[in-house]
């Protein structure tokens, strides 16, 4: 293990940052429910952890599965132990580029949200993860499960999205 | 129809980043949790230790063992604080050995274990240590009430059941707080 010097652990960082910032709030953003507020306040808890956890990167994984492995065990906790925040994410839709959609579009991005919080937790960060193009065999690294496994999670989750956004349910 | 594929079309079309941090800020955030993280654990143990020499200062300065009730009250009051403050070290330890950093599979088992164990914590081990301060307090009143006023001997008896009324609300609320999270995470092993 390298130890880092202050400014050298900072240009790290700040490289981090720069570069996985966007995906990690949208990973968060998805987990809840598409909810701004949250998703910046988790996304900024997962960045305090990186910094804190910085020194201590050992390489065994690319800086990305590292970063996604710390973002999705932090969003899975981050409501259930916060004594004083008693939101449920299950309100708030996302802000959208508005010009760029039609008003089906719209209702549809509400839907596949709401389709989203419907799966089971392990099932959510896979399809979060998936929608954010992130590569399977990282996925995979992510949550622990084999490259085989996940394919065959993820064909079903495919299927029982789309069946969800049409129907309502999954 | 759709397809998955347009479903995925839909959702890269989002806007995303709102109210995004920078850098420095969160580094400075980053810092200031190190340092609280540090603080809290180590005030937490200066706390109780502070009470824990408070309580051995009294039991020598009242010569406690020269009376019987007294003597067993107190001792049993801060053996149990000590092994309050042993219990609340080993689970600070225990959570702090969970690096955010491994799979989801690997964290959520750990957090698992991490929370079976305050389960046995909060069910097992702090009963008995509350039940044995009551008992410890509890011996100590006849020799409070020989030692003062009988005004400031009922702030004792008021305050000190008051406290530890509250307290055993208090640790209701963490245990139910934890065993939602533990049931929680039942789901995901």
């Amino acid at each position: 293990m390298k130890i880092l010097s202050k400014v050298d652990k900072q240009a790290q960082f700040t490289k981090l940052f720069d570069k996985h910032y966007a995906k990690v709030f949208s990973l968060c953003k998805g987990y809840f429910n598409g909810n701004d507020a949250l998703a910046s306040d988790s996304a900024q808890e997962v960045f305090i952890k990186i910094w804190e956890s910085l020194d201590s990167f050992r390489g065994e994984s690319t800086f990305s599965t590292w970063i996604y492995r710390i973002s999705v065990n932090t969003c899975l906790l981050y409501l259930r132990k916060q004594s004083t925040k008693k939101e449920k994410p299950t309100t708030i839709f996302p802000s959208i580029a508005a010009e760029q959609y039609s008003l089906e579009e719209e209702e549809k991005l509400q839907k596949m949200y709401g389709c989203i919080q419907k799966l089971e937790e392990k099932d959510k960060m896979l399809t979060l993860m998936m929608l954010e193009g992130i590569a399977y065999q990282e996925i995979s690294e992510v949550v622990g499960i084999t490259e085989e496994t996940l394919r065959v999670r993820i064909h079903r989750i495919k299927k029982n999205l789309t069946k969800c956004v049409q129907h309502g349910n999954i | 129809m759709e397809t998955f594929d347009e479903l995925q079309t839909i959702w890269n079309k989002q806007a995303n980043i709102v109210g995004k941090a920078s850098a420095e800020e969160l580094m400075k955030k980053g810092e200031a949790y190190i340092k609280k993280v540090h603080a809290g654990h180590w005030g937490t143990i200066a706390i109780i230790s502070i009470l824990v020499i408070v309580l051995i200062g009294y039991f020598v300065w009242m010569k406690a063992y020269q009376m019987n009730g007294l003597m067993i009250g107190l001792t049993l009051m801060i053996v149990v604080m000590i092994v309050r403050v042993i219990l609340e070290w080993v689970s600070a330890n225990r959570f702090r050995s969970i690096r955010p950093d491994i799979s989801l599979a690997d964290f959520s088992a750990k957090m698992h274990w991490y929370y079976a164990w305050r389960k046995k914590v909060h069910t097992l081990f702090i009963p008995v240590i509350y039940i044995l301060y009551v008992i410890g307090f509890t011996l100590l009143l006849p020799a409070l009430k020989a030692n003062l006023s009988h005004g400031m001997y009922l702030y004792c008896v008021i305050s000190g059941y008051g406290f530890l009324t509250l307290f055993a609300l208090f640790l209701l609320r963490i245990l139910r707080k934890e065993m939602k999270l533990l049931e929680f995470l039942k789901g995901l092993t």
